[in-house]
């Protein structure tokens, strides 16, 4: 086919006719954003953020609908597109409501994300729940313990009862971590060769320094005192901020290479100006170390200090005495600790004095209490007057001018007015200024400063006006502030630094993101009330005198308990909303368009899907995919123009319409109107990993990406680029992924003694059960002993199980291995056609056919017969299917092969199969059959058809009705040819891979059993009777489990790697994507037994068992990964085999107890 | 003797049928067997209905009753059908005949003058002659050149060369092609389509054969909204009829050319006019727009090339095809040939359905058909082509009406609808009006026109009520310009018209809505007050009529409203004899 040249945006590329712009676009690179476009479902349009521009046409043209021409010059990114596609934006999102982000994040001025640690916390996360909040907070035992924790204040829990303990569970999380055996270090870049100086080592400059180092830079901290840590080391008391954590966090900076140097103070020990050649960038954060004073008469009296000098003398040992009488003036934290502090230290009277009243104290309230209890007096509505000396000019009085509350102020708040002529008169020996800070910048040459003395810098660039100076924390732009501020500052700016260093200059732009506004202590009417949990604490007496840490920390209990508490504001699907990322992409501003929100009253109850219309775009992908790619219709849109939502069909719950819980409309939705209804404890927005493996359900073979945080199983979604499902999957996959996770997993082996299950530890276990066996067989004989491996498990796994059982001479079964009827037929145990071959058939038969067992072969068959396929489903009564009304023909049958046995005889009757081997037995077999109007028509479309196929499933349909199907195959010629033969699905994952293993015996093995060892199989329990000892591997107890004598936990297929075979012989690979929280894996617990019988099985890992499996099956050898091993199967030695009379289906228990659970939780649609 | 009774629905809605009942009635009483009661579609002066027309044997027009209501039946039947004397106070006026006299009817043609319910009063004008011409003796090029020869271009809205998309489909494959006639007028203020649906069936029917014929078509649809109970009845009737003469079905006048016809009604939605969506509605989805390309004529019903016009547009074919194109290109303008229906409404004296040459100017059709402005007021604006079109301000007034000359403007030809505007219209809620409808009936696919017309209309509502800020005049030449580029469908993509010529003939008013507090026209009851002047007779009228007791004051003494209490429903204006009640 000729090629069109068109060239787009400048470059010159090639398209084929037929194609779109939007194509185009995709193939050479070039972004084009769209809300609304699936390739897989016809062209929609209604998003138009894919417009471009044609040159010589006046219009926008939408890329997704726009066939390309030659010659076209199309731009992509002009004002007007830009433009366009912006305000469009902004129209979707003055109509979106919800939270992108969890208000307390967005309160946090570092930006933590609180809801997601908390969330980690829940579920028991610790580990990556820390190593979130180091994403933002390099101190976070410090911060967790000091911070004044603007996210509580915004944390919706307060509408309820209390909000979470957001510092505490903070604090937890960095308690677990930096004082357990392997603190979280983050990862550093290479070396990018550029170094910065940090001048100050508070939060700002130990937080810059980790910032900057993980990018790879060269980190130089120069702080003036002996130790790193600031104000937090030398403004905060040991009582709330034990050293001992700001040294763990330190020490860290240490581990990552981080160059500090104390002791040094810029200006006097080395100039700034040989800072700033010597280094790339240099950043200041010097703090604001110099107390204000409150310019009363004498106040220049010794014996009145600053509020911060003090601290920092009693941190440094310093001599300070203090006398009897201490007044601190000043309502902040400061001076909180600064009473608090002095009552430590031995003060008789500690006064505290602040000219309004306790609720107007900027001071935490529990600090205030604290210092209560621990005997400060509070002066409220006092203000210092004079503080009189005496001879040596040391303080001894202070007179205090009594204040009242006057009328509120603009600011709403009551100013202090002075009661006329009203005065108190307290004695004192020390007087403790905590009022305010300003910042010292002696030795900054250069550095532009405020009127008030502080470090001017770009409040965008966060730049001084030196080049390449940059700074933040409480020294700049008066922005006296707490320490998670300067951490902030630190967060912010970094970057701009980086780029700096890069030769680039970037702003900070803060992100957009949609906010509930109207919520109010009713949207949380329906929530239990639950306090948080209180924490050990010392009582006033027994930390009063001393500088021990007065509060202990949640413990694991407390912390797991309260941060369940959680309200889950944030949107789940941030991480993954198109909306939002365009949103930031193209700078909206959606509050100019503000108006109406078209809000929605739902009420859903599916188990699996989440809806929130109120989050919803219209972009119909729900709608369409659920219609067009999986031929449900479950959903539809309902009313019009601004009012239009999207419902499930006659606006029933979601789980009562034809739903079949495929997640498909969860996978397609853009933006967070349809999400997975997580089975986390506490389902938490999460960035997860991805690992790209295969469904360990049906034969299939769906290609999936599983997506996880740390250790859990988050969600799964189907691979676009998977061979065999190209994008779709069914519930199973969706939502079944995680059962062997689920609640109640064994996570310990367990032996029978007195008659109960009692756990024991793995010796003993694995010693039980080979003694048992081993008897066994020395009384039965080696036959005795039998080990049943699951379908489910990996190539690998079974291989080695069954090496094991080899080594001890026991012989193997699975119990889901139904006869293959097939097999006598075409001398093969396996499928000779392979799935994708149903797309280009003539006639496809369908014969025996539960949908839900295979949910994508019902969707290959569909997309047959939109090719042209005319499909004919062959049921007994009773097996009705849903969602097939694209079947050319449907046959219903009693459950006999009477109606099969017509067709063979129609089709031997048209002369067909004569001279084939066994024709004359399976003739006569099939004469006495009648031929109904039915089969003649189905033996004749079947016969007549170039291409035809028979699709079967092995465990549904009987033994003998297989042979039928093969026969019928074998005698009209549809055989042993691409796209012309028969699709036989196995029942699991790896049926097919067992088999090639050589486990090919079914449950009829059992014969004369009396020892049996299950690995992954719940098989009927009636087949268990005999037995006189029974081992069961597996993640649940199950209904064998329960009958067994010892019991391991197994694992499922997301914490091992290897591969399956599915029904068709590909080879498809398994990733790890998770550690399950078990000792052994399937495969070493088989080694584990064998080590006992002093048989070693020599593999460390999976590539060794590979690599024998290489070796030892030669089917595997040449297989490749992702490949159909044999292609087309010829089947050359087919024969016609005389068939009894049978019934036609007879659908064999799963033995998958995960299965088994999957599809119990799906709703009954499914 | 006959007498004929108009029953559209328009007649009906003003009593017709009582009044043909009545003359039933009394026609029996009377026993006056020679006189035959029948009835006819609406001619068009619907400010005059009910209209009876009584013919004499001959079948010639003796005289035409207007606005007759049953009370003036017995004197009609006494004094003109026994005494053969006409009732000359009830008949139509001299200056009402000027309305019908001034016109040339093409599409009009047999409304009000035929029973529409017998086909052979159809076929008695020579119905069905020019189908069975081109049938029996012409080939669909030639029936394509001579549509083409007659300049005819769709009705409907767009003006797009009929010729030229019935050429298309023929042109392009598809085991099936389709004839559909979009009768899903919902236009406010139009109602042409209704008229000949419900006035002249057959003329319809017999140009979608032709069609059909021309085009390779050998099925038709009518998309009909169901709003037009009495049209889908006739054209039943109507098809029904067809049928038995061998007009509709397999072989037409007996040659091996099969037509046959069906009736969708449609759902009510206004985008359903719009034709993707008039074609997924037909498929049994709901109402919404699709993306073009693929046109219809490529890829319609079901996939399949279909052509869709509108009901006028049909409705000029067989009278093209009878007198030739060159007739029909005789008359008109030089690219707008043919005549055009106007629905004249609003603020207009003689208000109706008027067909007129297209290039006659909007003062001729205002001031010459439609005799001018109700009482007499000031001629500001006339809104043209529906929510889709624009207004156009009286200095136009000139324009001729022709598709290119009114799109110079900034409104549309559309489907004919005049929505005249006096002084008293305020431009900023006239705009509002038409958004607030194209809001209404947006079908909520694409962003553009979900919510941006939303937040438009939003806009102009503030501003009508006082609250308008600055920027809003802006932030609304913004949304028109992204929604008209951005919107999926004609639907969303005219939407802004209204508002962008409003903003481009009457920018002052918005800005003495926003900057002044102002409503010029002094018509948004937020920015008015109403104050009695010292004209004040003290007669009580206003105090008396007021609704809430806003108005006190002794008799004979000047009165006072409280601005407090009122709520500016204008009654006191309406009731003052002395002009002493001011809007400021």
């Amino acid at each position: 086919m000729n090629k069109y040249r068109l060239n787009i945006d400048g470059k010159e590329v090639y398209g084929l006719p037929g194609q779109t712009i939007l194509d185009v676009c995709k193939e050479n690179d070039i972004f084009i954003p769209t809300l609304c476009y699936d390739e897989r479902t016809e062209i929609y349009g209604a998003c138009g953020l894919c417009m471009v521009e044609m040159e010589g046409n006046p219009k926008l043209w939408k890329a997704c609908a726009t066939e390309i021409a030659p010659n076209m010059i199309i731009h992509t990114n002009t004002p007007r597109v830009i433009e366009s596609r912006k305000t469009n934006l902004e129209l979707l999102l003055s109509n979106h409501k919800g939270d992108c982000r969890p208000p307390c994040m967005l309160a946090c001025p570092a930006g933590t994300d609180c809801q997601g640690y908390v969330g980690l916390i829940a579920n028991g996360q610790y580990e990556e729940a820390i190593k979130l909040i180091r994403d933002n907070i390099p101190l976070p035992g410090a911060i967790g313990r000091v911070c004044p924790h603007p996210c509580e204040t915004a944390c919706r829990r307060g509408l309820v009862d209390e909000p979470i303990a957001i510092a505490n569970l903070k604090r937890f999380a960095a308690d677990t971590d930096e004082f357990g055996e392997d603190p979280f270090v983050p990862e550093c870049e290479p070396d990018t060769g550029k170094n910065v100086a940090i001048i100050g080592g508070g939060p700002y400059g130990i937080s810059m320094a980790y910032f900057l180092r993980q990018l790879g830079h060269d980190i130089t901290i120069y702080e003036a005192m002996p130790k790193l840590g600031g104000m937090l080391r030398y403004g905060i008391p040991e009582y709330r901020l034990p050293k001992e954590v700001l040294d763990e966090e330190i020490a860290v900076l240490e581990k990552m290479g981080v160059t500090m140097i104390t002791n040094t103070k810029i200006g006097e020990d080395i100039s700034f100006e040989t800072i700033r050649r010597d280094y790339d960038a240099v950043c200041v954060g010097i703090g604001a170390w110099v107390s204000t004073g409150v310019r009363c008469k004498g106040e220049d009296a010794e014996g009145v200090i600053g509020g911060i000098d003090f601290l920092r003398k009693v941190v440094r040992n310093e001599d300070i005495d203090l006398g009897k009488n201490v007044a601190i003036v000043g309502g902040g934290n400061t001076a909180m600790d600064a009473c608090r502090t002095a009552v430590r230290l031995g003060a008789d009277k500690v006064y505290n004095i602040y000219r309004r009243t306790k609720d107007e104290m900027p001071a935490d309230m529990i600090e205030i209490e604290e210092a209560e209890e621990e005997g400060v007096i509070f002066l409220n509505l006092t203000n210092p007057l004079e503080i009189i000396s005496d001879e040596n000019g040391h303080c001894r009085q202070m007179v205090l001018q009594v204040m009242e509350l006057g009328e509120p102020d603009a600011s709403g708040r009551r100013a202090p007015v002075p009661v006329e002529g009203k005065t108190e008169t307290i004695d004192v020996d020390t007087v403790i200024l905590a009022i305010g800070q300003r910042v010292n910048a002696e030795g900054m040459e250069g550095v532009e400063l405020t009127r008030k003395g502080g470090l001017v810098y770009d409040k965008d660039t966060y730049m001084t006006a030196l080049p390449g100076v940059f700074a933040g924390g409480d020294c700049g732009n008066d922005k006296i502030s707490i320490a998670v501020e300067s951490i902030g500052d630190a967060k912010k700016s970094y970057l701009i630094v980086d780029a700096y260093l890069r030769g680039e200059e970037i702003k900070y732009e803060p992100n957009y993101y949609v906010t509930k506004k109207d919520v109010t202590p009713a949207t949380f009417e329906d929530r239990e009330r639950m306090c948080r949990p209180t924490m050990e604490q010392l009582n006033a007496e027994e930390r009063k005198d001393n500088f021990t840490e007065v509060v202990f920390g949640y413990d694991e209990e407390q912390a797991v308990e309260e941060a369940h508490r959680c309200l889950e504001c944030g949107c789940k699907d941030y991480f993954e909303c198109k909306l939002i990322s365009y949103a930031n992409m193209y700078n909206v501003d959606p509050d100019r368009l503000a108006g109406d929100i078209n809000e929605v009253e739902f009420h859903d109850e599916h188990p699996f899907i989440l809806r929130d219309p109120n989050k919803c775009i219209l972009c119909g992908l729900c709608v369409r995919a659920c219609d067009e790619v999986m031929g449900v219709g479950a959903l539809g849109l309902v009313k019009r123009g601004f009012d239009t939502v999207v419902m499930p069909a006659l606006e029933q719950p979601l789980s009562e319409t034809g739903c079949i819980s495929c997640g498909q409309c969860v996978s397609v939705c853009p933006t967070g109107a349809l999400q997975e209804n997580l089975t986390l404890e506490k389902s938490v927005p999460l960035d997860t990993d991805v690992t790209d493996t295969t469904c360990a359900y049906c034969s299939v073979g769906c290609s999936m990406h599983l997506e996880t945080y740390g250790d859990m199983l988050v969600k799964a979604a189907p691979d676009r680029e998977g061979a065999v499902n190209k994008g779709l999957l069914c519930g199973r996959g969706k939502f079944g992924f995680d059962c062997s996770v689920m609640e109640g997993k064994l996570l310990e082996p367990m032996a029978r003694k007195d008659g109960e299950l009692t756990e024991v530890d793995y010796h003993e276990a694995f010693v039980l059960t080979t003694k048992k066996a081993e008897a066994l067989a020395a009384k039965y004989g080696r036959n005795a002993v039998a080990v049943a491996i699951s379908d489910r498990y990996t190539n690998e796994e079974a291989y080695v199980i069954k090496s094991f059982a080899d080594s001890i001479g026991a012989k193997t079964l699975c119990f889901n291995n139904r006869e293959n009827g097939l097999e006598k037929v075409l001398g093969v145990n396996a499928t000779p056609n392979t799935i994708n071959e149903l797309l280009s058939a003539e006639v496809i038969i369908c014969a025996g056919f539960i949908a839900k067992e295979n949910q994508i072969i019902r969707l290959k068959l569909k997309q047959a017969a939109k090719n042209g396929a005319k499909v004919i489903l062959v049921n007994p009564e009773g097996y009705a299917q849903d969602h097939m009304g694209f079947v050319y023909k449907t046959v219903e049958t009693d459950n006999s092969l009477g109606f099969f046995k017509g067709v063979a005889k129609a089709l031997a009757d048209m002369g067909k199969g004569t001279g084939v081997e066994g024709f004359d037995a399976f003739k006569a077999s099939v004469d006495n059959a009648s031929v109904s109007e039915e089969a003649k028509e189905v033996a004749e479309l079947y016969a007549n058809a170039k291409k035809a196929m028979i699709v079967f499933q092995q465990n549904v349909v009987t033994t003998e009705a297989a042979a039928l199907l093969g026969d019928i195959a074998v005698v009209s010629g549809h055989i042993g040819k691409a796209r012309d033969g028969i699709l036989m699905l196995k029942a699991k994952n790896n049926s097919q891979g067992i088999i090639d293993l050589g486990i090919t015996a079914g449950a009829e093995a059992m014969e004369g059993v009396k020892a049996l060892l299950v690995f992954g199989e719940d098989p009927d329990p009636a087949l268990l009777k005999e037995l006189v000892f029974l081992m069961v591997c597996d993640t649940h107890m199950t209904e064998a489990a329960k009958l067994a004598d010892v019991v391991i936990p197994g694992t499922g297929f997301a914490s091992t790697y290897g591969t399956f075979t599915n029904t068709e012989r590909r080879l498809q690979v398994v990733e790890q994507a998770i550690e399950e929280d078990v000792v052994f894996s399937n495969w070493e617990v088989a080694a584990e037994l064998a080590h006992v019988y002093e048989v070693e099985m020599p593999f460390d890992d999976i590539e060794d068992i590979s690599d024998e499996m290489n070796d030892k099956l030669p089917v595997y050898r040449y297989a490749e990964m992702g490949e159909i091993y044999g292609g087309v199967l010829t089947c050359e030695n087919a024969k016609l085999v005389a068939v009894e009379d049978a019934a036609f289906v007879a659908p064999l228990r799963s033995t998958d107890h995960l299965m088994n659970m999957i599809d119990a939780r799906l709703p009954h649609a499914n | 003797m006959k007498v004929v009774v108009g029953q559209g629905s328009c007649g009906i809605a003003t009593g017709a049928k009582k009044t043909s009942d009545e003359f039933q009635r009394i026609v029996a009483e009377k026993n006056l067997t020679n006189v035959v009661i029948d009835k006819t579609g609406c001619i068009g002066t619907c400010y005059l209905e009910p209209i009876v027309d009584v013919y004499n044997d001959e079948g010639a027009l003796e005289t035409r009753y207007v606005k007759c209501t049953t009370d003036k039946v017995e004197r009609i039947v006494e004094e003109h059908l026994m005494g053969g004397k006409p009732v000359e106070e009830y008949a139509i006026p001299a200056e009402d005949e000027a309305f019908l006299s001034q016109q040339q009817r093409i599409v009009l043609r047999n409304c009000g003058q035929i029973n529409p319910e017998k086909i052979e009063e159809y076929i008695a004008t020579g119905g069905y002659e020019a189908a069975r011409k081109v049938i029996t003796s012409m080939t669909p090029d030639e029936v394509i050149e001579e549509i083409k020869v007659s300049g005819l271009r769709g009705r409907g809205g767009a003006g797009f060369p009929t010729w030229f998309k019935w050429n298309a489909i023929k042109s392009n494959k598809g085991a099936q092609k389709y004839m559909v006639c979009n009768a899903d007028e919902g236009d406010p203020g139009a109602f042409m389509d209704r008229s000949v649906l419900e006035g002249d069936p057959h003329s319809l029917l017999e140009g979608m054969i032709i069609g059909g014929f021309a085009a390779g078509a050998t099925e038709g649809i009518i998309y009909c909204r169901a709003e037009y109970p009495l049209a889908i009845v006739r054209l039943e009737i109507a098809m029904a009829q067809a049928r038995e003469k061998g007009y509709l079905g397999k072989n037409l006048f007996g040659t091996d050319f099969n037509f046959d016809i069906r009736i969708k009604a449609g759902a009510g939605a206004f985008v359903c006019g719009e034709e993707t969506a008039l074609i997924a509605s037909l498929e049994g989805e709901r109402g919404m727009p699709r993306l073009k390309p693929p046109f219809p004529a490529a890829k319609g019903y079901w996939k399949l090339p279909t052509n869709i016009n509108n009901v006028e547009t049909y409705a000029n074919v067989a009278w093209i095809i009878a007198n030739g194109g060159q007739a029909f290109a005789d008359r008109g303008a030089e690219k707008s040939k043919g005549s055009k229906v106007f629905a004249l409404a609003g603020k207009i004296k003689k208000g109706g359905l008027v067909e007129v040459p297209m290039g006659m100017t909007l003062k001729e059709v205002i001031y010459n058909i439609g005799g001018g402005i109700k009482n007499d007021k000031e001629f500001k604006a006339v809104q043209m082509g529906g929510p889709s079109g624009g207004c156009i301000p009286a200095e136009l007034i000139d324009t001729p009406v022709t598709y290119e000359d009114i799109n110079k403007t900034g409104a549309i030809v559309g489907s004919g609808g005049m929505i005249v505007m006096d002084e008293d219209t305020c431009m900023v809620d006239m705009a509002r009006f038409f958004l607030d409808f194209t809001k209404k009936e947006s079908c909520g696919k694409c962003n553009y026109c979900r919510i941006g017309t939303k937040r438009m209309l939003e806009i102009l509502e503030r501003i009508t009520k006082g609250e308008g800020r600055d920027g809003d005049i802006e932030l609304l030449e913004e949304l028109a310009a992204k929604i008209k580029d951005g919107a999926m469908c004609g639907l969303g993509q005219t939407a802004p018209n209204p508002v962008l010529t409003t903003l481009k003939y009457f920018r002052n008013e918005y800005e003495d809505h926003i900057y002044n507090h102002k409503c010029t026209a002094k018509s948004c009851k937020a920015l008015i007050h109403y104050e009695i002047t010292e004209d004040c007779k003290g007669c009580t009228a206003c105090a008396r009529h007021c609704p809430v007791g806003a108005i006190s004051g002794e008799k004979k003494q000047q009165h006072k409203i409280d601005p407090a209490i009122c709520i500016k429903c204008g009654k006191c204006e309406e009731s003052c004899k002395f002009g002493a009640v001011k809007r400021v």
